[in-house]
């Protein structure tokens, strides 16, 4: 058996459904995509994804009946976004208990090498605006009303991070990354979250950012993510369940 | 030392720089003058998007043409347009493809994306000036790397937006780095917030904030350049 079948496993066509699904209900939640935006017609989406039209309209019926997008007909007529007023808790507590603790490690991994290095190229390239953003976030984390705009103002900034490190490449992993992580981590369940604690974080990595510490915001911002894993094998563990007592 | 009397100065090079950015503000000048004649013809009450025909009808026709234009547009202050604090009548354009771009201008909401605090229209509208912002990756708008010029719109002496173009950063550096090219010494294109935009040598990356603004002496550098087109970028060289 060669590495090849692993590594590149074939294309399945209900798999390009749910990554499109994935990718746009991702992008609302994270407020990429504003409250009644048009979504382009289907042809100028399928060219995007590199689908066929018939994968995009199952795609935009799946996402439809999760209440994420709105069709309406005539002159006027296409598909709006529309955005719910929190993030889906059954099916971000059924993804992590659907992850393995290998599989969440290694998920924190992948997000920690991508976000310290972004934080540590940010600290070299930020532009007056990144860093204003990056205040802006971190204050908005504190005042959220909602966990919505928690999961959006936490999202926010590390989307921020990314973009201040002026990679495309960067961001596009820090935008799916979020995707992943962000409405989890905020799931109500378990010893409930520090915010302030979080608050201090971002507005630390921030100070680096700002004072153009390299070392430091690598530093902070890895410890930060880090951190993700206790909190995420916690909420797993419990949301698993099994035998009770102990 | 014949080659060094061949090769272009910096002020040459900047002059050359200067010439893109100075043709994107013969469009936006033209556009704001648009803006202001919507402005007057209100009579001082706030504006409707109908008021705008004119500049949307220029903006339109404009984008098409200049192969490194991605987005054009005119963005309001607040109080400009009537029952909406923030406004954007920006169109943008991906191959042949052009369209207005949305985005969630609500500031009672998180994801509001308040325009008033990017650089490209803060100091438009702080220092009264032409600003060349980036090379930035625009997530919110174009999502492609990506360099906005900007200049303020007056109205009597009052403030009332910005207009400005986005430029693809794969186009106008191809041009730019040409103009490095030209010279036999190491060169570096550099904005006013010291980050590298582009550069001829290796001995420094693009987006790199340098320690600060190169001047004649500090550093490797041994002949600068403002380039002459306002934004306060500056082309240095350095010899090896």
């Amino acid at each position: 058996m060669s590495a090849f079948s692993s590594l590149l496993p074939a294309m399945a066509p209900t798999s390009r459904v749910d990554d499109i699904v994935d990718r746009i209900s991702e992008a609302i939640h994270l407020g990429l995509l504003g409250d009644g935006e048009q979504l382009p017609v289907e042809p100028t989406l399928a060219k995007h994804f590199g689908v066929a039209p018939m994968t995009v309209r199952e795609a935009l019926g799946a996402l439809r009946e999760r209440g994420l997008i709105e069709t309406r007909r005539g002159r006027t007529g296409g598909s709006f976004v529309r955005i719910p007023d929190g993030p889906p808790l059954d099916v971000l507590r059924a993804r992590l208990v659907g992850m393995t603790g290998f599989a969440l490690r290694d998920m924190v991994d992948e997000h920690s090498a991508i976000a310290s290095e972004a934080a540590h190229l940010a600290a070299q390239r930020a532009s007056a605006t990144n860093i204003r953003q990056l205040f802006t976030y971190t204050e908005q984390l504190r005042t959220a009303g909602t966990l919505g705009a928690r999961v959006r103002a936490d999202s926010r900034f590390h989307i921020e991070l990314a973009v201040a490190a002026q990679s495309e490449r960067l961001t596009r992993q820090e935008v799916r990354l979020q995707g992943e992580v962000a409405g989890m981590l905020w799931l109500p369940v378990g010893a409930p979250i520090d915010i302030e604690g979080v608050v201090a974080d971002h507005h630390q990595i921030a100070m680096a950012v700002a004072a153009e510490d390299a070392t430091a915001a690598r530093a902070l911002t890895e410890q930060h993510i880090r951190s993700n894993l206790p909190r995420l094998s916690s909420i797993r563990i419990d949301l698993t369940g099994g035998v009770d007592g102990g | 030392m014949a080659d060094s009397q061949a090769t272009p100065n910096a002020e040459d090079l900047a002059g050359s720089i200067g010439a893109l950015v100075n043709g994107v503000c013969v469009h936006l000048d033209h556009l704001a003058r648009l803006v202001q004649a919507s402005l007057r013809a209100a009579g001082g009450r706030p504006l409707r998007e109908g008021d705008l025909t004119s500049v949307r009808d220029e903006i339109v026709s404009t984008l098409p043409g200049p192969q490194d234009y991605i987005g054009l547009g005119f963005a309001a202050a607040p109080e400009v347009m009537l029952d909406e604090p923030l406004y954007l009548l920006w169109w943008q354009r991906r191959g042949d493809q052009m369209g207005r771009l949305r985005l969630n201008l609500d500031p009672r909401h998180v994801d509001v994306y308040d325009y008033q605090t990017m650089d490209w229209f803060r100091l438009a509208r702080d220092e009264n000036r032409r600003v060349a912002f980036g090379p930035y990756v625009d997530y919110s708008g174009s999502d492609e790397v990506t360099i906005t010029v900007s200049l303020p719109v007056i109205v009597d002496g009052a403030f009332v937006g910005v207009v400005g173009a986005d430029l693809a950063y794969a186009e106008v550096e191809r041009r730019w780095i040409e103009v490095l090219r030209s010279s036999a010494v190491d060169g570096v294109l550099v904005n006013s917030e010291r980050r590298v935009v582009t550069t001829n040598s290796t001995r420094w990356v693009v987006s790199q904030r340098l320690p600060e603004l190169p001047a004649v002496g500090s550093g490797p550098f041994t002949d600068v350049a403002m380039v002459p087109d306002g934004t306060g970028w500056v082309v240095a060289l350095a010899n090896s």
